[in-house]
């Protein structure tokens, strides 16, 4: 699209860039940062000329490059465009992770940075045979580099397929994979560690000028972030509407009144783009406890309101006792004042069923032929549903009214359908209800107030178009009403009389069991019944209980009457729905009677009402019950995981060793700290723009959802300014290979190094030269990479930023209780240590690996070997508990390791290393006092 | 070392308790943490905006104790000879 304004290097490419469909701006930037990183590394590749070069480029970095190489490394793809994505798409959970990605290096600094330094060795692998005097735990200590450092590698992979396949529409992901990883890779081997050194700190500051510039423009023409959050929640106010609150309102309910009633924010109101379906609703996404933390108890209420449409018939029904015991005076309307219409804001439309136009007659052929009408405890819904039904108009009622709020008896005499209607008129405005017609031609139940309001306008249409659920005395739950015909051999034209002056529930189910042919379940709740309906009536059968006789259905006449059974039936269904209740199949032999609500789906402007039955009932009953303490579990084990993983990444602490002295390295740290602190306000500030501005990649999966936000936003300026929107989509591209590039060669150097001076140095030939270690780190780094771009193709389903947190989780579990407690423990041994962190990282990998593959199971075109795990998903959705517990493991292994290390040092005391002062003291002994001391000598001599 | 961690223990709790709280604060008082705050909710502006600083300020302050401490440990040694040093181990 903006083919002219390519840069000139890049014109004789016009022609196929123009075939592809890329944009030239983009692919301009991206180069250049791809080029300058490989040149960097190449440069300095010449200058890097030893091991201790390689490994951690002499020890002599100052603080402010090693400030800016530690950031550089640290803010990953999961940084830079991971934590935009999943704020779009999870809302006020996904902030968690900035906050405890930087937090996490406060424990750092507050625990180990300092310590670590002056102990003085290159590697975590290093440090641990020094603290413990063992080569063995050396061993153990390498291979969990290489698998924290796996898993980590994963998320920059997703990320680098997801640039590409956005530079070039239309690559697939797994190319972009291939690519990136050979580029780093082939870096890598040729540049080592100083290099990386260089390349890192450039590349942080190029990560938080593309993160920072592209945002503050955006803000400039959109609106800043305030006023974007400020759009969030409440919807675009109807200044016509009247607004009041209920009398117990949700917190969703009173951030709209209070967005509404402040009409200065209404000032700036700021045009949204409509959010798709997929979309988390506002109250959900900007509130905490939203679709991130509570997604397993969403799975396991959904589980639950499944099996209540079942075959179960104890479950979720409307009458907690025997339901006979409702016989007599008990009307169905006093059944249903146990229920509540659910909130709907606006207006709910009661219209007449066309069907049925002969309304009163229809009622008498259900009711009896009734001198009165008569309700005891009127529901004011219901009494407007009725006024509806006889006066054969469309009622509007404002939601604001109290719809359920009782009215008290109502006893009007069944004259004429004329008197009856103005009779229910004066009943109403007794109560405050007034009815007047709108331009429309329907009535509008509102208020005194309102009506004064619409008066002193004096214009009608002032009163704006009826939204919210259409609700009709006929509507009943699709799914329910068709389960349920009539019985066998009664024809639906077959006429009949009900006969009755009072109905009771029990009668009126009756009826209708003997309509159709089915039984009312449960008969009871009584336990020998139960167990007497689960043994298929033998109980009853051999007279060991007797059950109460099925009331009188009152039927008195078949083949003769006004009424055909098809109506009655449907009579019956409607006077239920008019009550909030409706009728559920069970089986083939059964039904029974539970809620049904009206329910919103989220801005969906077309048709609004849902209705729904038992299964929401059930469903809602459970979330509002176990939802938020299972979120909270959630939430703060996501926070262990990160605080702590953040100071147990391999590839971070050994830039610690790229410190001078441990004074060095705890300013580096509080560098390090304003450094990412700074960046970690931007992103979120990505993901909620994005959800205003460009709502369409809810709709995308893998590598073209939200994932990109970051690359994508900031092109919609093309349409006001171009082609600013592209440059600063470049800009964003060049940071987001700038991100995937450092931590993926950081990462690279950390397990290459683990393999080539601890598994090939130390343990394979110790006497290998240095040539030959120079080349095995070469080989590693070709090996490494190959593997992490094979692992990087299978994710692409998984959220980036979730990955990472996984990868901070199996840290937090491992290498930070052993750091953490070899550092301020002096008894601790090297059993107690090895026995913690291989229990602590293996039960975090294990219970993360199973929840990471039952996820990828479910996924469109999911490989044959996660299929293996689909099986899991219904035990995750019976017991969401463990599935917090398994997807965020962090808040029972991280005391676990730290337990297991203290138990079993106890247990073996005797093997405390006998020089434990000294190291200790080298440890914590301010280096001017000249303990230090180098305990991986050979190295230094070169 | 003593001193080091009683220090270290000290910010950490400071930390600690601003990060866990919050937690629930959203879990007992939705409403407050609703409120808006220059268009943001109460909770967004805290955990999004108003954390970052917060953390820098404790870790400057964390950085410049722990030096002086280190600098009162190497005179306490450099002038009290050993007996510093071995009380320093225990």
């Amino acid at each position: 699209m903006n083919s002219l304004s390519v840069p000139l290097c890049l014109c004789g490419f016009q022609p196929v860039l123009a075939v592809l469909n890329v944009d030239g701006w983009i692919l301009a930037f991206s180069a250049i940062t791809v080029v300058a990183t490989i040149f960097m590394g190449f440069w300095t590749a010449k200058r890097s000329k030893t091991a201790s070069d390689f490994f951690v480029a002499g020890r002599s970095v100052s603080v402010g490059w090693n400030a800016s190489a530690i950031s550089g490394e640290y803010l990953s793809a999961a940084s830079f465009m991971g934590i935009a994505g999943m704020v779009m798409s999870s809302g006020y959970d996904a902030l968690w992770y900035p906050v405890c990605y930087a937090c996490g290096y406060l424990f750092l600094l507050l625990f180990i940075a300092g310590p670590l330094r002056r102990f003085g060795a290159y590697t975590i692998p290093d440090f641990a045979e020094g603290r413990f005097d063992s080569p063995v735990f050396r061993k153990i200590a390498v291979v969990f580099v290489l698998f924290i450092g796996f898993f980590y590698t994963m998320p920059q992979m997703k990320g680098a397929g997801t640039t590409l396949a956005y530079i070039f529409p239309g690559l697939p992901y797994w190319a972009g994979v291939v690519l990136v990883g050979a580029v780093i890779t082939l870096n890598v081997a040729l540049g080592g560690m100083k290099g990386i050194t260089l390349v890192q700190a450039f590349q942080y500051w190029m990560k938080m000028f593309a993160i920072s510039v592209p945002i503050f423009v955006l803000m400039a023409v959109y609106g800043h972030y305030g006023k974007q959050m400020s759009v969030t929640g409440p919807e675009k106010p109807d200044f016509s509407t009247p607004i009041a609150i209920s009398e117990n309102p949700s917190i969703e309910e009173k951030q709209r009144f209070d967005a509404i009633n402040n009409a200065k924010q209404w000032e700036m109101y700021l045009e949204r783009k409509p959010l798709p379906l997929k979309a988390p609703a506002d109250a959900t996404w900007l509130n905490p406890f939203g679709p991130l933390t509570t997604k397993a108890a969403k799975t396991a209420a959904a589980a639950i309101g499944k099996q209540a449409t079942l075959a179960n018939p104890f479950a979720a029904t409307v009458f907690p006792d025997d339901w006979r015991s409702l016989s007599g005076a008990t009307s169905l309307v006093s059944v249903s004042t146990s229920m509540t219409l659910p909130a709907v804001n606006g207006w709910v439309t009661l219209e007449p069923p066309p069907s049925l136009a002969r309304a009163e007659d229809r009622l008498k052929a259900v009711f009896g032929q009734a001198q009165h009408y008569s309700v005891g405890n009127a529901k004011l819904v219901s009494v407007l549903m009725d006024y509806a039904r006889l006066s054969g108009r469309k009622v509007i009622a404002n939601t604001n009214l109290g719809l359920t709020r009782l009215l008290g008896s109502l006893q009007l005499n069944w004259n004429e359908r004329a008197t009856l209607v103005s009779d229910l008129e004066r009943f109403l405005a007794t109560n405050g209800i007034a009815l007047r017609q709108d331009a429309a031609g329907s009535l509008r139940a509102m208020t005194q107030e309102q009506v004064a309001k619409w008066d002193r306008s004096g214009d009608p249409s002032a009163v704006a178009d009826p939204k919210g659920p259409v609700w009709r005395g006929e509507d009943t739950v699709p799914y329910l009403t068709s389960a349920i015909s009539l019985r066998a051999g009664l024809s639906p034209d077959q006429r009949m009389t009900v006969n009755f002056d009072s109905p009771s529930i029990a009668q009126v189910l009756a009826i209708y069991a003997d309509l159709t042919g089915r039984q009312l379940l449960p008969r009871t709740n009584s336990i020998p019944e139960r167990v007497d309906a689960l043994l298929l009536g033998t109980l009853s059968r051999w007279k060991l209980i007797s059950p109460p006789a099925v009331p009188d259905s009152g039927v008195r006449e078949h083949g003769d009457g006004a009424f055909t059974a098809a109506e009655v039936k449907a009579a019956i269904e409607a006077q239920l729905r008019t009550h909030g209740l409706a009728v559920a199949p069970v089986g083939e032999k059964g039904f029974r009677v539970v809620a049904a609500e009206v329910t919103r789906l989220p801005s969906n402007g077309k048709d609004q009402s849902l209705l729904t039955s038992a299964a929401t009932n059930a469903e809602k009953a459970w979330l509002d019950k176990h939802e938020k303490p299972l979120a909270l579990v959630y939430t703060y084990s996501l926070i262990i995981a990160i605080v702590c993983g953040t100071a147990g990444l391999p590839h971070i602490l050994v830039r610690f060793y790229t410190n001078p002295d441990g004074t060095a390295a705890k300013k580096t740290t509080m560098w390090v700290m304003i450094l990412i602190g700074m960046f970690y306000v931007f992103p979120p500030v990505f993901g909620a723009l994005g959800r205003n501005l460009l709502p369409d990649l809810y709709n995308g999966v893998g590598a073209k959802g939200t994932d990109k936000i970051v690359l994508e936003l900031p092109r919609i300026l093309n349409a006001k300014y171009p082609p600013l929107g592209s440059i600063l989509s470049g800009i964003t591209c060049a940071g987001a290979f700038a991100a995937f590039m450092s931590t993926f060669s950081g990462l690279l150097v950390s397990m290459t190094g683990a393999l080539a001076h601890d598994v090939y140095g130390r343990i394979l030939r110790p006497k290998a030269t240095q040539d030959e270690r120079m080349r095995m780190f070469k080989i590693g780094a070709v090996i490494i990479g190959a593997i992490a771009i094979l692992l990087g193709m299978q994710v692409e389903q998984l959220q980036i930023n979730f990955m990472v947190g996984q990868a901070f989780a199996i840290a937090a579990a491992s290498y930070f209780p052993l750091l953490f407690m070899a550092v301020w423990w002096r008894k601790l041994t090297m059993k107690g240590a090895a026995t913690g962190m291989l229990t602590g990282g293996l039960a975090a990998l294990l219970c993360i690996s199973l929840t990471s593959f039952s996820d990828l199971a479910t996924a469109p075109k999911a490989s044959a070997f996660f299929t293996l795990f689909a099986g899991l998903n219904p035990f995750w959705a019976a017991h969401p508990l463990l599935r917090i517990l398994c997807e965020q493991p962090a808040i029972w292994a991280v005391p676990l390791a730290i337990t297991l290390m203290v138990i079993v040092s106890k247990l073996t005391a005797h093997e405390v290393p006998g020089d434990i002062h000294m190291k200790m003291l080298v440890l914590h002994a301010p280096e001017q006092l000249g303990l230090k001391q180098e305990y991986i000598q050979e190295h230094q001599a070169h | 070392m003593a001193r080091q961690l009683k220090l270290s223990v000290a910010c950490a709790l400071m930390f600690l308790l601003a990060l866990l709280c919050l937690p629930l604060a959203n879990y007992f008082a939705p409403e407050l943490m609703a409120t808006r705050i220059f268009g943001f909710t109460l909770t967004w502006f805290v955990l999004g905006v108003l954390f970052f600083p917060f953390v820098w300020i404790i870790s400057y302050v964390f950085i410049r104790r722990s030096i002086a401490l280190e600098r009162a440990e190497v005179s306490e040694v450099r002038h009290g000879g050993t007996e510093a040093r071995s009380k320093e181990q225990k």
